[in-house]
């Protein structure tokens, strides 16, 4: 049973969270071993909900339910190549920025430092939504790719797996720099 | 009643407490006193005499009594010659007993609630201490998540984020949580397991000017006694008086001292930064803003201090929900989670995370994770090992706790040897699963992948004692510093600091130098010429030039600030 199966939803790429979840609650319901349920059986909805929610894994469950064998190589475009290096230039300067924060022991020192710190701040916020509206506009297209795909054209969903799983891993670094920039700014 | 009895138990750092479900409502039971908090202090006596409690807790100073036992959980440190758990045991049964007392049933089960960012190792330790008390542990439930469902019975319809900032007497935990019909999702959580009440008692020693070595044991428990009563009329007065007459050590010279509540929230300022730091690191994991969250939850008897539920408020731009008692909402949680594993709760539906990443030590000394923080559990992963030379009969596995890339910045939890069935290299396969349950408990299982068979491997556990090593650490890093020549070594971090003042000074007056009265302008650059002038001169002298450097470091503190402030509001 596939993860689409087992909450009860057509094997379909084209998923709102909000349909994953309603799904999720249905599927689990009386389920939870605290209410009576079998162990493995609400972990294994859990995980399908969780798999379903995140845009890159679902593509790639989908795929792997299509028989598609993806090859990890292949052409970066433009603009996954420019964006490489800005999430590139923002997380190193974000690290180094912490770095210098440990040598500065003067009020006016510390002070200048977390200025700096703010403007990183704003760097990381605008980046970030930025790759959300990117990673948007990629899931908007889901239904287009299943058609095409469907029609035997596979290269518009090859290109969207490889786009979000860039994305998934750039807004994860971000993340953590996000988290550890407060060490600073607090 | 057709369900079997679960009492859920709070075994808190200072006080613990312990509750049952009935008729669908959590309460509290009380002694035979009347009193619903049972202090967390074990005296025993010479005798082999145990009490617990208020009794306990009247005897600190006179010897064998045992505090704060919570803060030693899982380490290898013992206290009056008795392990953690086995103090911990003590808290334990004596509350089953006012359990059976009030419920006139005995009591087998209990739901004992952990800090959320409790490790593995005190984790297990907390179970020890329940089977040692002669209780089944049924489940072992995070702090702020039972501070967030006792918060929400009573809205099980409505749809929140809510945030717990659970502030005891030994530790932090922050935690953000989804509410959605009677499903509670924990999102994230953080905290520090060694911050909380005690350290603002600390605070209060310090401003009073007390030296805790130089006290005899009685002295030391009136002292501790007399701080806490000092930090709690600061919550209502902005001054009180510290007083401690007659002191042993002293030769009977007593101790009198007005402490304002400015010093004491000037003290406890950096503590509570770094609580707002777990809280902004657990929000960022979860891509939240803290306006994103629609209640905050305060639980632990530290957060009734004002400058803490300010700060909190502020963080979150919202006040903290009414109607909650910190000292006793964990506790009312406790019994929420043991009626939904008895059944007398239902529709309700509870689902919390790991706080820390689990992983195993890989070639080079690094930490390769297998379920990272925040996963939900119960959860488990799989890896898969082979043998590296013919015939190889088993290899260790170091198991790790923490998020740090070094394997040895992380806590140890233990080994697990992994056997192989003699096989060419690289030909011996293992599965190796970890699995986290309920109560974020680790059990480790070897599948052998030519036969199928799953063994449960034993951990060995590492037990290193992370708090001493630190001490010593710390120790013999002083007793460098006091082979080294003083006044040059004074000199010469004070002039770092100085170059660093006096260029962040210009581009600081042009930036801001219009808020700084004329009078203060010329204060500002009578500090810089004294500053250059101590640089400069032949005596270099480490003292002169530290006073001046301070001096300086005060007279731009206005500047800074308002730095800081336009920078705060993206100017």
């Amino acid at each position: 049973m596939n993860a689409w199966e087992a909450l009860g939803l057509p094997t379909c790429l084209a998923l709102e969270s909000e349909e994953v979840e309603a799904a999720f609650r249905k599927a689990s319901e009386g389920q939870h071993p605290d209410a009576g349920g079998q162990a493995g059986e609400f972990e294994r909805l859990r995980e399908a909900r969780d798999f379903l929610k995140d845009d890159f894994r679902r593509l790639e469950l989908w795929l792997q339910v299509q028989g598609v064998a993806v090859a990890h190589s292949g052409a970066v475009s433009d603009e996954v190549g420019a964006m490489f290096g800005r999430v590139n230039e923002v997380t190193s300067g974000v690290d180094d920025w912490l770095a210098k924060g440990q040598g500065v022991s003067s009020g006016l020192g510390k002070a200048l430092w977390q200025k700096d710190g703010f403007a990183w701040k704003v760097r990381l916020e605008e980046l970030t939504g930025e790759l959300e509206q990117w990673q948007r506009r990629v899931v908007d297209e889901f239904p287009r790719w299943e058609k095409e795909f469907v029609e035997g054209q596979a290269e518009g969903v090859l290109s969207a797996r490889a786009e979000l799983g860039f994305l998934r891993k750039w807004k994860q670094q971000l993340q953590v720099r996000y988290g550890r920039l407060w060490e600073g700014l607090v | 009643m057709s369900e079997e009895l679960i009492v859920g138990i709070d075994l808190g750092t200072t006080n613990s407490a312990v509750g049952v479900v009935e008729s669908g409502f959590p309460i509290l039971l009380a002694d035979e006193e009347g009193s619903r908090l049972t202090p967390s202090a074990v005296w025993f006596g010479k005798k082999g005499e145990i009490e617990v409690g208020v009794q306990a807790r009247r005897r600190r100073g006179m010897g064998g009594v045992v505090t704060s036992v919570k803060r030693l959980m899982g380490t290898g440190a013992t206290a009056a010659n008795r392990s953690p758990e086995e103090v911990s045991a003590e808290i334990l049964k004596q509350l089953k007993a006012i359990a059976e007392t009030r419920l006139e049933k005995e009591v087998r089960k209990a739901v004992i609630t952990v800090p959320a960012y409790f490790n593995e190792a005190q984790r297990g330790a907390t179970k020890r201490a329940g089977e040692l008390a002669g209780l089944e542990v049924v489940r072992l439930l995070s702090e702020p998540t039972a501070a967030a469902l006792a918060y929400c019975l009573d809205k099980l319809g409505e749809e929140k984020r809510v945030a717990v900032y659970d502030l005891g007497g030994g530790t932090f935990d922050v935690s953000i949580l989804e509410l959605r019909a009677g499903h509670f999702e924990v999102l994230a959580t953080a905290g520090d397991t060694r911050l909380g009440g005690d350290d603002f008692d600390e605070v209060i020693l310090a401003a009073a000017g007390v030296n805790l070595e130089e006290l005899t044991e009685s002295d030391r428990g009136r002292v501790l006694d007399e701080a806490e009563r000092v930090k709690f009329l600061l919550s209502e007065n902005e001054e009180a008086i510290f007083r401690v007459p007659f002191l042993q050590g002293k030769d009977g010279e007593g101790i009198e001292k007005k402490i304002t509540r400015e010093s004491f929230e000037a003290g406890i300022e950096p503590l509570l930064k770094k609580t707002i730091v777990c809280c902004r690191r657990a929000l960022a994991d979860v891509n939240l803003q803290p306006e994103e969250i629609e209640a905050v939850v305060l639980a632990g008897g530290s957060t009734r201090v004002p400058l803490v539920k300010s700060r909190v408020e502020e963080l979150f731009g919202r006040a903290a929900a009414e109607g909650v008692d910190p000292d006793e909402t964990v506790a009312l949680g406790a019994a929420i989670q043991a009626g939904i594993i008895s059944g007398a709760v239902r529709e309700v539906v509870l689902l919390d995370v790991t706080p820390l990443s689990l992983g195993i030590e890989t070639v080079g000394g690094l930490m390769n994770v297998l379920i990272p923080r925040n996963t939900t559990i119960p959860c488990k992963a799989g890896e898969l090992f082979t043998n590296a030379v013919a015939g190889q009969s088993a290899m260790k596995i170091r198991i790790l706790q923490g998020e740090r890339e070094l394997a040895q910045d992380n806590w140890e939890l233990g080994e697990v040897e992994v056997p192989f069935v003699a096989a060419a290299k690289g030909q011996a396969r293992v599965g190796v699963q970890f699995a986290l349950d309920a109560s974020g408990l680790l059990e480790v299982l070897a599948r052998d992948t030519a036969t199928g068979k799953d063994t449960v491997l034993t951990i060995e556990s590492a037990a290193v004692d992370v708090a001493d090593a630190r001490v010593e650490e710390m120790v013999s890093e002083s007793v460098d510093h006091a082979f080294e020549d003083m006044s040059a070594r004074v000199f010469v971090e004070a002039k770092l600091k100085a170059e660093e003042l006096l260029s962040a000074l210009g581009p600081a007056l042009v930036e801001v130098g219009e808020v700084l009265l004329p009078e203060d302008l010329a204060t500002v650059q009578e500090a810089e010429k004294a500053v250059r002038r101590e640089l400069d001169s032949e005596e270099q002298s480490g003292a002169q030039l530290k006073a001046a450097v301070e001096a300086l470091d005060q007279a731009t503190e206005a500047l800074a600030a308002q730095i800081v402030e336009r920078a705060m509001r993206g100017e």
